[in-house]
């Protein structure tokens, strides 16, 4: 399933994928990935994500 | 400011100058030397052996020959083989069934002095001979009996002392009395490479081998900035890739297997056979991780990495094009184990173009992002 949620939280910082990844220590492929639900990011990478965007696990990555 | 030379750009610089050593060696318009192809039908009728083609002589042995020039004096690359039609040598030493006859065969100069000379029911061989100018002949005899080829054995082969025991291995009480063979025999006389393009091409391999030690030592000492770094996602799909080359190596190794349980003769030496399996592997691995973005380390530099790449398959490429230009990389119709460049060509000819298509589509899945978000 799509995280669209971080998609526009990405956005609203106006970064790029490869942005937020360089930030993150990750692939931009990476970040497309887990932006699409091609892949379930470890709890780590949740969390250096969230950090980055400034935003709570329960912003990003849980579901409605 | 001025760039360094970096480890990557010396090893470029060493490969681009081996590569045009390679191309000189063949020097686009160099004669390849003499070459000669040719066929006898041997037949053999009650115990004896008679050529139908060639026949020149009505002694009791019957002979041929075939000759050929040298232009200048020099050490030459001599390669012979005599098959029977059809068959190649790894068959026909594994075959069960000798033919009927020994071949026999002194090479001579023009003032008849025997130079090289051997024996078997057949052969493929190379040697270095030095020649100087003129003509040469080779001589080929057929023998069915132990007597006559003794007497040959004695005065070529071996000598006095051990033509009885060798003769007496030869067997030929168990040859077939009566059939036609036909014989394909080759030749091939070649100027081997000026002296100094030889150690060119060894210094040059030194200075290689040098180098790949280095970058190996320098892979096991350098810091942790300096390794390589995968992120998460890319460690699960190299996990996946290694998976996927694993079976294709074991399918490639069963399929191996399968054909030398039911004596299934392939077109190739077993040795190709075996690296082939590993090839696929390795290809399988690297294309797999190149179109799942988890080939390139985090920081690693893409560009520097598919020029080596690009290197490399060239310069395997160059070298395979060398061995069939010299006729090396067939030989009695399967392949040798110099195809393996061209495998190795092949391989990284599939794994730029999985590179390319990769571009494309990350290029396509940009532009159509670029349109959503519009």
């Amino acid at each position: 399933m799509k995280n669209l949620k971080l998609k526009s939280a990405r956005a609203a910082l106006d970064l790029s994928q490869q942005d937020l990844a360089d930030k993150v220590g990750v692939s931009r492929q990476t970040i497309n990935a887990i932006e699409k639900g091609d892949y379930n990011p470890t709890i780590n990478l949740c969390r250096a994500i969230c950090k980055v965007l400034g935003k709570t696990l329960d912003d990003i990555f849980w579901e409605d | 400011m001025r760039k360094k030379l970096t480890f990557g750009s010396v090893t470029a610089i060493i490969l681009l100058l081996i590569l045009l050593l390679c191309l000189f060696r063949y020097d686009l318009g160099r004669k390849p030397g003499y070459r000669s192809t040719w066929s006898h039908v041997i037949r053999m009728d009650a115990g004896k052996v008679t050529e139908i083609e060639h026949l020149e002589t009505e002694d009791t042995i019957p002979a041929s020959t075939c000759d050929f020039g040298i232009d200048k004096d020099g050490e030459y690359r001599l390669r012979l083989t005599n098959l029977l039609q059809g068959k190649s040598l790894d068959e026909l030493q594994n075959g069960k069934d000798p033919i009927g006859f020994v071949t026999g065969y002194v090479i001579r100069d023009k003032n008849g002095t025997p130079l090289l000379s051997g024996s078997g029911d057949y052969f493929s061989f190379e040697t270095t001979l030095p020649l100087k100018k003129g003509l040469y002949e080779i001589t080929f005899s057929y023998f069915a009996d132990e007597s006559t080829f003794c007497e040959f054995a004695k005065e070529y082969l071996c000598g006095t002392a051990f033509a009885g025991d060798f003769t007496r291995d030869i067997g030929f009480t168990s040859l077939p009395k009566a059939g036609a063979w036909t014989m394909e025999y080759s030749l091939s006389v070649k100027t081997p490479d000026p002296v100094w393009i030889r150690i060119a091409i060894l210094i040059l391999s030194l200075l290689l081998t040098i180098s790949f030690i280095v970058f190996l030592l320098s892979c096991a000492t350098k810091g942790e900035q300096f390794k390589e770094r995968y992120d998460e996602r890319q460690e699960l799909e190299k996990g996946k890739g290694f998976r996927y080359a694993f079976f294709t190596s074991l399918t490639c190794t069963f399929f191996l297997l399968y054909t030398e349980t039911l004596q299934i003769s392939l077109p190739v030496e077993p040795s190709i056979l075996y690296i082939t399996g590993g090839l696929a592997g390795i290809t399988v691995y690297a294309a797999y991780c190149i179109w799942h973005e988890s080939y390139f380390a985090l920081n690693q530099n893409k560009k520097t990495l598919m020029i080596s790449l690009v290197l490399i398959g060239l310069a395997n490429l160059i070298i395979s094009i060398t061995s069939i230009l010299n006729g090396t990389m067939v030989q009695g119709g399967r392949l040798t184990f110099h195809s393996l460049n061209l495998l190795c060509a092949t391989m990284f000819l599939v794994l730029f173009t999985v590179m390319l298509l990769k571009k494309a589509s990350l290029q396509k899945a940009s532009s159509e992002n670029d349109d959503d978000e519009e």
